[in-house]
């Protein structure tokens, strides 16, 4: 539709600027996505003002993760039924209002709820704009172009979450001073810069925004988000009480987690009968897509594992400021960049299964030293180490994404996505909160009797510590896990030279087109 | 140098996989790359771990220490502050030099590092001297070859404490060590029985 000599035009046929709508997309994405992972580092200060666990806190970023999740699918229905200025402008606007409730809430255990409210809120547009990002690129550029854009996309999108820890140890440091105005060290200014560029998103947008994508008639399946959200959310719930609660807990841990579980097997099965699914799960009837589903998944729980502990590690066994535990991480954050774009390159040559393995195997030896991480540890060790972990993750994201895509036939490569981004994020919330649930119940098993406080408190302080290591050590094993799984699993992909079944000529089907 | 063999070694390993053709040599590559990295991960975990290419050194230091009371209290102290009721471990309060202004605590625990809190002890006992001091033993981690050191140094390993502990011996003539309430209650006892002391001699005086 569009033509380096013709002009460039919306779907009502009126010009507009191509650069001007990516570059304000892709600013309003990079704050929007800096959220995923922004509070890592913040996890013990919030713990301090609110006065809750480390589980409960880290509850900030798994309803966020999820709520992202099972937006993903509407996302889907919402970009063709209404005008894309307006998805953009009403998602900012409700994004914006997020941050605000947020960035509002009361310091104290009672209003923790209207926290995570706003975290919701912010997931929900989230949700909705990053997928209609992807379809906007694709639909405002020729396939020709389209590399260049989409390599940028994906920078913004992969290396925003990498970022967010770094940047908000850099606000809380203290306070800095910008363009004379004072930018507080409170957790409420992690929200503030992304809220300002909201706004301006927000004032500008009706001027850059255009209505690109076109419409048709597609009708959203009330039942099925309904299903969804009930599944997927008890699920959660349950593993986020095994902090408090214990595995052996009938009522907040068993049940919701059993609830959650049948809820999601009949969302299955609604799919499948379905004519226009809400969430199209047939695609997964291709073993080739399930495959990297899986193995993407495993990747990116790896990931956020360790991401999402080390920080609460640095600052409360080696004391160090939030901005160096956030600086501890940059290198690795880097690390995932500059690797995806070099395994992109590779993985056109040879193929998923060849670098995934390799990557899976590199993780697996890069996070045995964190089941060892004692209190002397230096922190040079953990930034090297983490770095090599990324280096390994990049290996097995990236060439996986692209080979997800292309297991696919051309015309349900939209359902595809939808599928392999709802499966990504409701994984790593799951895991995210089943880890921090983990570890907070070693800790609170290990901690030493409180009377020994009293006795000999220097004792206490020691025992302590070496519960929250044996914590982190127990999470960082589950990390683990998953890197060996991965590993295994990635030796059933089918590889690039030998294609036997007929996923793998899909498969390549799916390349040449 | 660590950093450069990892950077090396994953170099390596990425060049294999994705560049070259022949199984072969590219599978033999890989693995050696992988083994490579195997060792310098595990020698890095048992260098930080098991503290693999270092030794303890122990340097032992005796310094005098004066008393926390004013000059002119004909009784010396230390004041003392029990880390707890069973620790046997304290904070000790004392002048290092016998013209400071104000007695300094010492051995507050540093809640920042953890690593030193957990590893450091003060006590304190009466012995048969003439002079109050303070013993301190550190114990710390050094590289014990050049291997070890080339490889590490970067990490900041060399000097991490081991244990710190410190005994200040008072004499037993002349000395007390007292908590701050027992500290508080001799210096308004002192303080009574020098104003009767004037009082005496002013009555004295008169006759």
């Amino acid at each position: 539709m569009t033509d380096k000599t013709n002009k460039v035009v919306d779907i009502h046929g009126k010009p507009y600027s191509r650069i001007a709508f990516i570059l304000v997309i892709l600013l309003a994405t990079f704050a929007g996505t800096l959220n995923q992972t922004a509070l890592g580092t913040a996890i013990p200060t919030l713990m301090r003002e609110f006065d809750i666990s480390m589980a409960t806190a880290q509850q900030a970023t798994t309803w966020f993760l999820l709520v992202n999740g099972i937006m993903v699918p509407v996302s889907a229905f919402l970009m063709t039924r209404f005008k894309t200025r307006w998805l953009y402008e009403i998602a900012y606007v409700l994004l914006f209002l997020g941050l605000l409730m947020t960035s509002l809430t009361p310091a104290d255990h009672d209003s923790w709820w209207i926290f995570i409210i706003g975290r919701c809120l912010s997931a929900l547009a989230v949700g909705i704009t990053g997928p209609l990002m992807q379809l906007v690129m694709v639909n405002i550029y020729p396939p020709e172009q389209r590399g260049a854009v989409m390599g940028l996309s994906g920078l913004v999108v992969g290396m925003a979450p990498a970022i967010g820890p770094t940047l908000s140890g850099w606000i809380l440091e203290k306070d800095h001073i910008i363009l004379g105005m004072t930018l507080s060290n409170s957790w409420r200014s992690i929200f503030i810069v992304p809220m300002i560029i909201l706004a301006l998103t927000v004032l500008i947008g009706p001027f850059v925004f255009k209505d690109v994508i076109p419409k048709s008639a597609g009708k959203l399946d009330w039942i099925s988000l309904i299903y969804s959200t009930i599944g997927f959310g008890m699920f959660l719930w349950g593993f986020t009480n095994v902090a408090m609660d214990g595995w052996g807990d009938f009522k907040n841990v068993i049940l919701p987690i059993i609830i959650g579980l049948v809820v999601i097997v009949g969302f299955i099965l609604r799919q499948l009968r379905l004519e226009n699914p809400f969430l199209n799960v047939r695609v997964f009837k291709n073993k080739q897509f399930t495959l990297t589903t899986i193995l993407v998944a495993l990747a990116m729980m790896a990931m956020m594992g360790v991401e999402m502990m080390l920080p609460t590690y640095l600052q409360n066994v080696h004391g160090l400021s939030t901005l160096d535990s956030g600086l501890v991480l940059l290198p690795g954050a880097l690390m995932v960049g500059v690797i995806s774009m070099v395994a992109g390159a590779a993985y056109d040559k040879v193929g998923a299964k060849r670098l995934s393995r390799i990557g899976f195997l590199i993780l697996a030896i890069g996070t045995v030293p964190f089941m060892f991480l004692g209190m002397d540890t230096p922190t040079h060790y953990v930034t090297l180490l983490y770095a090599l972990r990324m280096f390994a993750i990049a290996l097995v994201m990236m060439p996986l994404t692209a080979s997800a895509m292309s297991a696919l036939p051309v015309e349900t490569a939209a359902d595809g996505t939808a599928a392999n981004s709802t499966v990504r994020q409701v994984a790593s919330a799951v895991v995210v909160a089943l880890l921090t649930s983990v570890t907070q119940n070693v800790i609170n098993n290990n901690t030493p009797a409180h009377h020994l406080m009293g006795e000999d408190s220097i004792k206490y302080a020691f025992k302590a510590a070496q519960a929250a290591l044996d914590g982190f050590h127990v999470s960082f094993a589950i990390g683990m896990s998953f890197a060996v799984i991965g590993f295994i699993l990635a030796n059933f992909l089918a590889g690039k030279h030998h294609s036997k079944d007929i996923d793998v000529e899909a498969f390549e089907e799916g390349k040449a087109a | 140098m660590m950093i450069l063999i990892y950077v090396l070694i994953s170099a390596v390993i990425f060049y294999s996989v994705a560049m070259i053709k022949k199984p072969v040599l590219r599978i033999s590559m890989t693995t050696i790359g992988l083994l490579l990295l195997v060792g310098a991960v595990g020698l890095t975990t048992l260098n930080f771990n098991q503290h693999w290419g270092m030794k303890e050194v122990t340097t032992t230091q005796t310094r005098a220490i004066y008393s926390a009371a004013p000059a002119q209290s004909p009784v010396k102290m230390v004041i003392k502050k029990e880390l707890g009721t069973k620790a046997d471990n304290y904070v000790l309060v004392y002048r290092d030099h016998a013209d400071d202004q104000e007695a300094e605590a010492h051995f507050i625990p540093d809640k920042d590092d953890m690593n030193k809190l957990v590893h450091s002890s003060a006590t304190y006992r009466v012995a048969d001297v003439d002079e109050a001091t303070v013993t301190t033993k550190v114990t710390r981690w050094r590289f014990d070859s050049d291997l070890a050191k080339y490889l590490f140094s970067f990490a900041g390993m060399d000097g991490s404490l081991a244990r710190q502990s410190s005994v200040v011996t008072v004499p037993k003539e002349g000395w007390t060590v007292m908590t701050p309430d027992e500290a508080k209650a001799a210096a308004k006892k002192a303080a009574q029985m020098q104003q009767q002391m004037m009082e005496q001699q002013a009555q004295m005086a008169g006759h």
